[in-house]
C-alpha cells in the first residue's frame, strides 16, 4: 500500500517540538507576553548577579550618598533615610523574591502536583483523603499562618544558620508559603487528572497491563505539564507578595533587604509623611511590576491551553 | 479449573466464551430515592449476554448507543468485570491480557498526543515483558512503511486512518488471538474506512486473528462478518450467520435497523423508519425489551421475556428472541 | 394548523433583494485562510452550487474537502483567519459574499443551519420552547405570547411530543434534540435549511426518523435544501442534485440519478464504492488508496490525481477544466472531453478491489 509516500508527500515531517520550546514561541507571538517575559528577565539578572549591575550591595556603612536624597542623575531611584542608592537596595532585593517566589513554588508545585495526581488517578478513598486534607490547608490563611510560623521556626532554627547561602529566616518564610498554597495547585491538578483518566489512551494503557505510577509518569504528567507551568507562575506572584507583606510588617532578614524590608523601613523611616515617595515608590513599583508580570504570563499559558484544547479536533 | 474442562475446552471449544455474562451500573440515588428509603435503581448494561467466538472467525455485534455492545466489549477485554456470569479465552479468565486486543473508536484519543508512535506500541511489550524488535514488525503488519519512519513521530503528524492503523499496530505487538474493535472505522472517512476494513480482513487471513467488531453499520457488520449478533438493551435479540441475519432477519428490531439504512443502489428503495421512538434510557420495559417501538406488538409480548430461539426457516445458527417471528409479513 | 408558523409568515426580503432572482447561488466562490506562519490555504476553490425552492441538494466530501468551510462562508461564520477571495454567494439576487453584505441577523432569518452537534447548539439552562420563541421574537420582533404559542405549533410540528415541549435540553433524547434544533432553525420561516452532518451522531433508526422530518419540512414549507455530508447514502436518499467536493473543488455534479447510476469523476466511483451495501448485497469495495491531501501542500494539476488510478502526466500538471455537459452534468477531469456535450460514457476506475466476507 501506498502509505508511506502519500505521507511524505502530504505530512511534513517536522522534529518533534519539545512543550517549553512550543509554549515559548507561542508566547513570543503576543505582545503582553513579550513584555511580561523581558521584565522577568531582567529581574532574574537582577537576582543572579546584581552586583554586574548596580556593584555590591550598599550597608548602612558602606553608604556614601546624603538621607533621602529624591531620584537624580546619580542616585536614579532616590537614597533611603541611610543615604543607600535605592537602585542598589532594588536591585539587590530582586534576588530574595526570586529566591522565595521560585523556592514556595518549586514545592507548591512537587506536593499540590504529586497529591493531585495521585488523587485524581486513584480516586475513591485515596482521593477523598487526600481531598479532606488539601481542604484544611485550603481553608488556612496563608499569610496569617505565616505570621504565626515564621517566628517560631526561627526561634527553632535560629536565624543565623545558612543553607545553601540562604539565611533560615528566608527558608522558613519559603516553607510557610510552600505548605500553605499547594491545595490548590492540587485541586486543579486532581481535576485535570480526573478528565484524563477517562481518556481513552489512558484506558489503553491500564488495558496492556502498565501500573498506575507508570501510566502517571508516562501518561498524566506529560499532559499537565503546562497546566503546572502556569500554576507555579502564578504561585511564585503570589509567593512574592506574601514575602514583601511578612518583611513589611519586620518578620525578614534585615540583612538580606528584600522589596518588602524596603518598604518597612521607608514606613518606619515615615517616608510618607516626609514627602520621599520614591522611598516607596521603588520597592512598591518593582513588586507591582513582577507581580503583573507573572500573572500576565501565566494567563497567557492558560488561554494558549484553552486554544489548544479547541483546536485539537 | 477442574481436568475434563480443560480437556473440553482444548478442541472443539470456542477461542471466546461468553456466558450468562450480566452488568449493572449503579445509578445515583435520588434525593427522592433518599427520601423514600429506597436503594437506588441500577441501570442494567448487560443481561445475560452468551457469545462465542471462534479461532479465526469475525463476529459483529451490532445494536444503536445504548444497546450495550460498548460494555460488552469491555468486559470481554477485562476493563470492567461482570457482576454475573462467565469470561474465558482459551479456557481462561481474560487475565492472560497478550491474547486479547483492543482497538477503540476514536483514533484521536486512543494515541498520547505528548508520545511517539514507537513509544505507544513499545508501552505495551514493556508492560508484557516481550521484545523491543516486535515495534517494527507490528508497525509493518499494520502497513505503516517502512517502519523506522513511523516509530519517531507524534500522532499530530498523521491522519485519522493512519492513526487507526497505529492503533491496531500496539494491539498486534502483543500477539493477540483475539482483538475487539469497538467502532474502529466509524469516526474515519470514506475512503479510509475501506482501507482499515481491508486491514482486519487480511489480518484474519495471515495470522489468523479473530476479531469482534461492534458497530451500529449493518452494511460493516454484513461485509466485514462471519456471524452477527444484534443486541437491544443490553440483550440478544438475533443472532446467525451474516447472510441469516441481514438477507432474513427474523426480528422487527433487525428489520428496523436495516430498513433504516440509507444506500446508494439507484434500485434500493428509501429509507423507512419501521420503529417508533428511540432506544429508552430508564427502565427496560417488562417481557420484550422492544415491544414499546415495536409495530408487531401484541398483549403476549409484554408477558415473559421471549428466548432465544431457532428462527422459523433458518439455519439451526440462526436464533430470534421473538414471540412473533413466524408471523411476521415477509420484507419488501 | 401545522405549517402555520412557517406558511402565513409574508416573505418579506431584505432590502436588494428581489424575488424573481435564483433563491441561493453561488459562482465561482473562493475561500482561504491564513495559516498562523504566515502561508495562506484555500480551503474552497472556485465553486458554483444553486438551489431552488423546495429543492433538496446534497454537498458530499470527505473531511478537508472545503464542504463546511462553503457553509462558513455562506452563513458569515468563517473563522477570523478566513476570507472570501472571489467569487459571489447570491440570496435572491443580494450577494452576501459583497462588503457590505447584510447583517448576519438577517442572513440568519432567510437562511437556517442545523449543525451536527445540537447539545452545544442548545442553550442547556433555558427550556427549549423558550429557546424557539425567544428566536421568534428577536428575529421576527413578534409579541411574546404570539411567540410562545408559534413555539408550541413548531415544535409539534416537529414532532416533539406534548408534554417534553417545556422540558430542557439535556431531558431531551438524541433524536428530540435534534428535532428541537430543526425547530429553531425554522423558526423564523427561512427560505433556505442547510444541514451541515445534520444526522452524523444519531443511531440509524433515529437517523431515518429526522430524514423524514427533514424531507417532510422541505416539502411543507417549500425550502431550499442543502445537505452537507460525507454519507452518499443518505444523500441518494433525500436529495434530487448532488456536487461532489475533493480538495476544494466540485469534482462532479448533477441529479443525484445520473451520478449514483452512472458516476464518471474516478473519486466519485471510489466513494460510491468504498463502502458495502447491506441493503444492495454488495460486499465488494473499492479500496482508495493514500490519505486527502493536506491543503496547505496541494499537489499541482489535478488534486486527486495522486490517488487516481486513471491519472496520467497531464493530470499532474494541468488543473483540469470544469466541463458542463447536458441535463446540468458538470465534471472536472481530463479523462473525459467535451466531444458533442452530450453525456461522455463512463470510464472505469480500475480500482483494487476487495471482497469482504469471503473465506
Amino acid at each position: 500500500m501506498s502509505g508511506s509516500t502519500t505521507v511524505t508527500l502530504s505530512t511534513r515531517i517536522r522534529k518533534r517540538v519539545s512543550g517549553g520550546n512550543r509554549i515559548m514561541r507561542m508566547l513570543l507571538h503576543r505582545w503582553d507576553a513579550r513584555v511580561a517575559i523581558i521584565i522577568l528577565s531582567l529581574l532574574t539578572l537582577s537576582g543572579v548577579a546584581p552586583e554586574a549591575l548596580v556593584g555590591p550591595l550598599q550597608t548602612a556603612t558602606t553608604a556614601t550618598a546624603d538621607a533621602l536624597l529624591p531620584p537624580s542623575g546619580t542616585h536614579l531611584f532616590g537614597t533611603d533615610d541611610l543615604g543607600r542608592d535605592l537602585l542598589n537596595l532594588t536591585v539587590h532585593g530582586a534576588r530574595i523574591s526570586l529566591v522565595v517566589g521560585a523556592l514556595s513554588a518549586a514545592i507548591t508545585l512537587v506536593i499540590g502536583g504529586g497529591i493531585g495526581m495521585i488523587a485524581g488517578y486513584r480516586g475513591g478513598r485515596v482521593d477523598a483523603l487526600l481531598m479532606r486534607v488539601a481542604d484544611t490547608f485550603l481553608i488556612l490563611p496563608t499569610f496569617v499562618l505565616a505570621l504565626i510560623l515564621a517566628p517560631i521556626l526561627r526561634e527553632l532554627i535560629g536565624d543565623q544558620t545558612e543553607i545553601f547561602g540562604i539565611r533560615t529566616t528566608l527558608l522558613t518564610i519559603v516553607a510557610v508559603i510552600g505548605f500553605t498554597s499547594w491545595s490548590s495547585t492540587a485541586r486543579i491538578v486532581r481535576s485535570q487528572t480526573l478528565s484524563l483518566r477517562e481518556r481513552t489512551f489512558v484506558e489503553r494503557a491500564r488495558l496492556v497491563g502498565l501500573s498506575p505510577m507508570r501510566i502517571i509518569a508516562r501518561h498524566i504528567f506529560p499532559n499537565i505539564r503546562t497546566v503546572l507551568l502556569a500554576n507555579g507562575i502564578v504561585v511564585i506572584a503570589g509567593s512574592i507578595l506574601t514575602e514583601s507583606t511578612l518583611s513589611f510588617i519586620g518578620l525578614g532578614d534585615p540583612f538580606q533587604p528584600s522589596w518588602g524590608t524596603i518598604l518597612g523601613n521607608a514606613q518606619s523611616a515615615a517616608a510618607p509623611s516626609l514627602g520621599a515617595w520614591w522611598f516607596i515608590a521603588a520597592p512598591g513599583c518593582a513588586i507591582l511590576i513582577t507581580v503583573v508580570a507573572c500573572t500576565v504570563i501565566g494567563n497567557a499559558i492558560d488561554e494558549l491551553l484553552d486554544r489548544d484544547v479547541r483546536v485539537r479536533r | 479449573m477442574s481436568e475434563q474442562l480443560r480437556a473440553n475446552t482444548s478442541a472443539s471449544a470456542p477461542l471466546l466464551r461468553v456466558r450468562g455474562v450480566s452488568v449493572t451500573y449503579a445509578a445515583q440515588r435520588s434525593i427522592a430515592d433518599l427520601l423514600a428509603r429506597r436503594s437506588a435503581s441500577g441501570i442494567v448494561a448487560l443481561d445475560s449476554v452468551d457469545l462465542d467466538v471462534n479461532a479465526g472467525e469475525i463476529v459483529a455485534v451490532v445494536g444503536e448507543s445504548g444497546s450495550g455492545k460498548t460494555t460488552l466489549a469491555r468486559v470481554i477485554a477485562g476493563l470492567i468485570a461482570a457482576d454475573e456470569g462467565v469470561v474465558e479465552v482459551e479456557g481462561e479468565g481474560p487475565n492472560d491480557w497478550r491474547s486479547v486486543g483492543m482497538v477503540f473508536q476514536d483514533p484521536y484519543e486512543t494515541l498520547d498526543p505528548k508520545r511517539t508512535l514507537g513509544e505507544f506500541i513499545a508501552e505495551g511489550l514493556e508492560a508484557q515483558g516481550l521484545p523491543m524488535d516486535r515495534v517494527d514488525t507490528a508497525l509493518e503488519a499494520a502497513e505503516l512503511l517502512p517502519a523506522a519512519a513511523f516509530r519517531d513521530r507524534v500522532p499530530e503528524e498523521l491522519s485519522g486512518g493512519q492513526r487507526q492503523r497505529v492503533v491496531i499496530a500496539g494491539a498486534l505487538a502483543l500477539n493477540p488471538k483475539l482483538v475487539i474493535a469497538d467502532e474502529p472505522v466509524s469516526m474515519l472517512d470514506v475512503s479510509m474506512r475501506a482501507q482499515i476494513l481491508a486491514l482486519i480482513e487480511q489480518l484474519r487471513r495471515d495470522q489468523g486473528i479473530a476479531w469482534i467488531f461492534i458497530t451500529h453499520d449493518l452494511s460493516l457488520a454484513w461485509a466485514i462478518s462471519d456471524r452477527v449478533v444484534v443486541l437491544y438493551l443490553g440483550a440478544v435479540v438475533e443472532e446467525g450467520t451474516a447472510e441469516q441475519v441481514l438477507r432474513n432477519p427474523a426480528h422487527p428490531y433487525t428489520r428496523a435497523l436495516l430498513a433504516a439504512l440509507p444506500s446508494t443502489d439507484p434500485g434500493a428503495a428509501g429509507t423507512h423508519s419501521l420503529a417508533a421512538g428511540e432506544i429508552p434510557q430508564g427502565d427496560t420495559p417488562s417481557g420484550c425489551r422492544f415491544r414499546n417501538r415495536c409495530a408487531h406488538a401484541i398483549e403476549a409480548c409484554a408477558l415473559t421475556r421471549p428466548p432465544l430461539e431457532v428462527a422459523p426457516g433458518g439455519g439451526a445458527e440462526h436464533r430470534v428472541a421473538c414471540i412473533r417471528a413466524a408471523e411476521l409479513p415477509p420484507l419488501s | 394548523m401545522s405549517a402555520a408558523a412557517g406558511a402565513d409568515h409574508a416573505r418579506q426580503l431584505p432590502e436588494g433583494a428581489d424575488a424573481a432572482s435564483p433563491l441561493l447561488e453561488i459562482r465561482g466562490l473562493r475561500v482561504s485562510f491564513t495559516l498562523s506562519d504566515g502561508r495562506r490555504l484555500t480551503a474552497v476553490d472556485g465553486i458554483n452550487l444553486s438551489v431552488a425552492p423546495g429543492e433538496a441538494v446534497g454537498l458530499a466530501g470527505e473531511s478537508g474537502s472545503g464542504k463546511s468551510t462553503a457553509v462558513g462562508a455562506i452563513m458569515g461564520l468563517l473563522a477570523p483567519n478566513g476570507r472570501i477571495d472571489a467569487g459571489s454567494i447570491r440570496y435572491r439576487g443580494l450577494d452576501l459574499a459583497a462588503k457590505g453584505a447584510p447583517l448576519r441577523r438577517t442572513r440568519w432569518r432567510e437562511i437556517a443551519v442545523v449543525f451536527q452537534g445540537s447539545l452545544v447548539a442548545l442553550n442547556p439552562v433555558i427550556k427549549v420552547r423558550d429557546q424557539v420563541a425567544e428566536a421568534i421574537e428577536l428575529r421576527l420582533g413578534e409579541p411574546a405570547e404570539v411567540a410562545q404559542e408559534k413555539a408550541k405549533l413548531l415544535l409539534h410540528d416537529v414532532g416533539i411530543p406534548e408534554k417534553r415541549i417545556n422540558a430542557y435540553p439535556h431531558q431531551l433524547s438524541g433524536g428530540q434534540r435534534q428535532r428541537a434544533m430543526l425547530a429553531v432553525a425554522l423558526s423564523c420561516s427561512p427560505a433556505v435549511l442547510i444541514g451541515d452532518e445534520p444526522t452524523t451522531a444519531l443511531d440509524v433508526i433515529v437517523q431515518a426518523q429526522i430524514l423524514e422530518l427533514l424531507d417532510r419540512m422541505r416539502q411543507e414549507y417549500g425550502l431550499g435544501l442543502i445537505l452537507i455530508t460525507h454519507d452518499l447514502a443518505v444523500i441518494a436518499d433525500m436529495c434530487d442534485r448532488v456536487a461532489i467536493m475533493y480538495a476544494g473543488r466540485i469534482v462532479e455534479s448533477g441529479s443525484v440519478k445520473e451520478i449514483f447510476s452512472a458516476p464518471r469523476h474516478p473519486y466519485t466511483q471510489a466513494l460510491l464504492g468504498a463502502a458495502p451495501d447491506a441493503r444492495a448485497g454488495r460486499r465488494t469495495i473499492k479500496v482508495l488508496e493514500g490519505h486527502p491531501p493536506d491543503l496547505s501542500a496541494l499537489p499541482p494539476g489535478c488534486h486527486f490525481a495522486p490517488r487516481c488510478p486513471l491519472a496520467d502526466a497531464r493530470c499532474r500538471e494541468e488543473d483540469p477544466p470544469t466541463i458542463e455537459y447536458a441535463d446540468q452534468v458538470t465534471l472536472a477531469c481530463h479523462r473525459y472531453s467535451l466531444g458533442d456535450g452530450k453525456l461522455p460514457t463512463p470510464i472505469d476506475a480500475p480500482y483494487p478491489t476487495l471482497e469482504l466476507g469471503k473465506r
